[in-house]
């Protein structure tokens, strides 16, 4: 459906540019999530038990990836082929189209699970070594950043495969002016080959890499804001916005969330992804559409919650009923909305879109995805009966 | 207090874990669930916590079937669950604080008494995410939680598990007290020694 109401009335020039945009930055998502969604890895003890090896933990991988990517390659094929008025014309080049979306998706998929698989030895010695405590020490003392120097070498891979994302976006664009619309394939072909190659020559030793990547990004994670030292405690006062009955809720699970993965810090990310876009000056659809994908973004904080870790259904169950924890999300959600309704409306006085018809549109939508996802938070506490 | 009728649980049909097992419990008891690994002890009390629902049978409290209200009836509870999974993000503090206030019993004193629980337990890591903690420091945050709330009920899988020695006699000490402050109290144990002291009652596994 969103594809459709995306692009479903884009002539075919439009429509290519409106996968190169998504493409674009879908590269600086795949770069930072990858390694959220990898580790720690919560089924590390039944992979020790089966001791999964070489390409079985690799297909393993690649299949807890495809659990969350697949919706994407369902919107390739839509952004491609959903033509409301001229379904059967260029059925060629939109068919080239859909695999460029999802041979480059894929490829820089398995280049950034590469990257990330081998990143925990690195990882470890920046944040245990003597080196490691220097590069903190400095960075306090000339930046004042609280930088984790062990995060150092996952902050390199997020650069370099979002840049070389962006890199090939924009040689694929060469391409098609030099050569024609059939030879942009090229660059999507070479990403898909070096995430190959660099797949291929890990299943040699995977074991070593995932046991060591995962160890790391446990202790990290674990032990990284041990003592609030990076997020304050947060007073339950503080969430005047919140009606008293589900405020201690809502406030246990911001201070989860905002713990486990600068929340901010993405949302803001987000919204300078859309202003960059937006002074490209695209079509009012397109950045609408953009916009109405960025507010069901949102709602992955809401999934985030869901997380036996973060939320394990016998206490939910004890401290509140389904009702409770679903307003209880709902509300928590309705943080990001002053945020998206400032930055809509900036961008209207400076650009002239999204119109006040448009917010409205991509707020309905924003409201809508949140109550979804609260109701499925609801069904999955009432499912998790043993 | 707490009436439990023909109560019938079954994963897989004609597989029954327990099969009409009717009994009655009253305040300031203290029921002790013993039996070997797999014979149902866990799935009696999740079905007491209103954790499972049972295949057949009720379990009334006061005269409300609890499976029908469990809300209303989990607020008279306190929770020491098989699991060990608790929030890794919250400190224990703060878990303890959402509790607290989530149930409305929040003071000026809470934050004391918070003090007070895991001082006696032992916690000094209290206020690190629960996240870094071990299989005994969780515990006894679960302990807690389910003490802080002065619940009319505490049902308690293994609360002993997993802690030192020390520990456990301050445990036992915090369940003679719930126990003369008129508490129900039904909990699993292979501790022997513990259990001679304490139990009313023993329901021994299989029913």
């Amino acid at each position: 459906m969103l594809g459709l109401l995306w692009a479903g009335s884009h002539s075919i020039d439009e429509r290519v540019v409106t996968i190169r945009y998504l493409l674009f930055a879908l590269s600086g998502f795949i770069a930072f999530a990858t390694p959220y969604m990898l580790f720690p890895d919560s089924n590390v003890s039944s992979i020790q038990l089966g001791n999964i090896s070489g390409a079985g933990l690799i297909a393993y991988l690649l299949g807890k990836m495809a659990d969350y990517y697949w919706p994407m390659l369902v919107l390739f094929l839509i952004l491609a082929f959903g033509d409301i008025h001229t379904p059967f014309e260029n059925l060629v080049t939109k068919g080239l189209y859909m695999i460029f979306a999802a041979t480059f998706f894929i490829g820089l998929n398995l280049i950034s699970i590469t990257r990330y698989l081998k990143s925990g030895p690195d990882s470890q010695f920046w944040q245990e070594s003597e080196k490691g405590r220097d590069m903190r020490r400095k960075l306090a003392d000339y930046f004042k950043y609280p930088l984790d120097p062990g995060s150092i070498p996952s902050l390199i891979n997020t650069l370099i495969i979002t840049a070389a994302g962006m890199i090939a976006i924009v040689a694929g664009s060469i391409f098609y002016g030099w050569l024609g619309s059939h030879y942009e394939i090229i660059a999507a072909l070479l990403i898909l080959l070096a995430g190959w190659v660099m797949i291929h020559k890990l299943k040699k030793n995977p074991e070593k890499n995932y046991y060591s990547t995962n160890a790391f990004f446990r202790e990290f994670f674990g032990s990284d804001l041990q003592g609030d030292s990076v997020v304050e405690r947060r007073k339950v006062e503080q969430l005047w916005w919140v009606p008293v009955p589900i405020r201690a809720n809502v406030w246990q699970f911001m201070q989860q969330l905002d713990r486990k993965i600068p929340a901010g810090r993405v949302v803001a990310v987000g919204h300078f992804l859309i202003w960059f876009i937006a002074y490209q000056r695209p079509e009012q659809e397109f950045m609408t559409a953009l916009w109405i994908l960025f507010a069901l973004a949102h709602q992955l904080f809401v999934m985030l919650s869901m997380q036996n870790s973060m939320a394990p259904g016998w206490l939910l169950r004890w401290v509140g009923s389904g009702t409770n924890w679903f307003f209880t999300r709902f509300w928590m959600q309705l943080r990001w909305l002053v945020p998206l309704l400032l930055s809509m409306n900036m961008q209207l006085f400076v650009f002239g879109i999204p119109g006040f018809r448009e917010q409205f549109l991509i707020t309905l939508f924003f409201l809508i995805s949140a109550m979804i996802t609260s109701a499925i938070g609801v069904v999955q506490l009432k499912r998790d009966f043993k | 207090m707490l009436e439990i009728k023909n109560l019938t649980k079954q994963y897989k049909p004609g597989k029954p874990i327990f099969t009409d097992y009717t009994n009655r419990f009253d305040a300031g008891k203290c029921i002790g669930v013993f039996g070997p690994n797999g014979s149902g002890k866990t799935t009696f009390l999740r079905i007491l916590s209103v954790n499972s629902y049972p295949t057949n049978g009720t379990v009334l409290f006061e005269g409300i079937d609890v499976h029908e209200n469990p809300g209303k009836f989990l607020e008279s509870v306190g929770l020491v669950h098989d699991e060990e999974t608790l929030p890794q993000h919250l400190t224990a503090v703060e878990m303890l604080e959402w509790i607290l206030r989530s149930r409305k019993l929040w003071s000026d004193s809470s934050a004391d008494e918070i003090d007070n629980i895991f001082d006696n337990l032992a916690l000094a890591e209290r206020n690190e995410q629960i996240g870094t903690y071990s299989t005994g420091m969780k515990k006894k945050t679960q302990i807690a939680a389910a003490f802080i709330l002065k619940p009319k009920i505490l049902i308690m899988d293994e609360p002993l598990r997993g802690l030192d020695q020390a520990t456990r006699k301050v445990v036992s000490e915090m369940i003679a007290r719930a126990k003369k402050e008129n508490r129900l109290i039904l909990m699993s144990s292979h501790s022997i020694e513990f259990s001679s002291e304490l139990f009313d009652e023993m329901i021994e596994f299989p029913l």
